[in-house]
């Protein structure tokens, strides 16, 4: 008989679908600028990263990024790597890998 | 378990349903984007270190195996993003849940994933 649950997986595929959504706002604000000569400059991709609304939403949408990359890789490892000890192993390279690209975007953003 | 139950182990003996294809691709894509992230890292420091890197970055990108490397990474966001609406759509009940409108839509997005492969593949080369 169940007597507790978790809501860890209803947070968890909550987080993956509104974290997805706002990557994908930023795709679109990044990704056409690419294909179009005019703003795909140095001077423009500077101007654009030195606004503030600019920053903000960086950083919440790396933050994004690596929130919806975790529930993506630790569901990956759990349906492929059987081992206990093995899966754990994966998940703390994966935990380090992705503090690591945070702290290094917190410093480009704002440094 | 019954040890003489038969087993097949053999992938290529198996047919697996587009709907099957779409969802590993989805995967698959997902963790070549997650190892590629230090990559965008890199281009946005150099975007925003002034001339001289971003002229390096340049330079660095032309060269046919950073076009390659490009290409894959381009193709992976749109396939991910396409098969990431797809989820969301069905997961709203926009799209009916039943398994035609499922293959419908994967092909769907296949298709418009080749025809974004070979867009970004003219646009690099």
């Amino acid at each position: 008989m169940v007597k507790r649950f978790s809501t860890q997986g209803v947070r968890d595929w909550l987080a993956q679908r509104v974290t997805a959504v706002l990557i994908l706002i930023y795709a679109l604000i990044i990704l056409p600028r690419l294909f179009c000569p005019a703003v795909n400059t140095q001077l423009a991709w500077q101007a654009l990263f030195d606004q503030a609304w600019m920053k903000v939403m960086t950083l919440l949408v790396v933050a994004s990024l690596l929130w919806h990359a975790w529930i993506g890789l630790w569901t990956v490892f759990t349906d492929y790597v059987k081992p206990a000890g093995l899966r754990r192993f994966l998940e703390v390279l994966v935990i380090l890998y992705l503090a690591v690209l945070g702290l290094w975007t917190l410093l480009l953003v704002i440094g | 378990m019954d040890g003489k139950r038969p087993v097949n182990l053999n992938l290529l003996s198996m047919r697996f349903p587009v709907t099957a294809i779409m969802s590993i691709g989805h995967r698959i894509t997902g963790v070549v984007l997650f190892l590629m992230l230090p990559m965008l890292l890199w281009m946005l420091s150099a975007v925003l270190s002034g001339d001289t890197a971003y002229a390096a970055l340049q330079h660095c990108l032309a060269s046919p195996t950073m076009r390659v490397v490009s290409w894959i990474f381009l193709v992976c966001v749109g396939y991910h993003v396409l098969a990431g609406v797809r989820h969301l759509l069905m997961d709203a009940h926009v799209l009916p849940h039943s398994f035609c409108v499922g293959k419908v839509t994967a092909w769907l997005i296949l298709l418009l994933s080749v025809v974004w492969a070979v867009f970004v593949g003219v646009w690099l080369w």
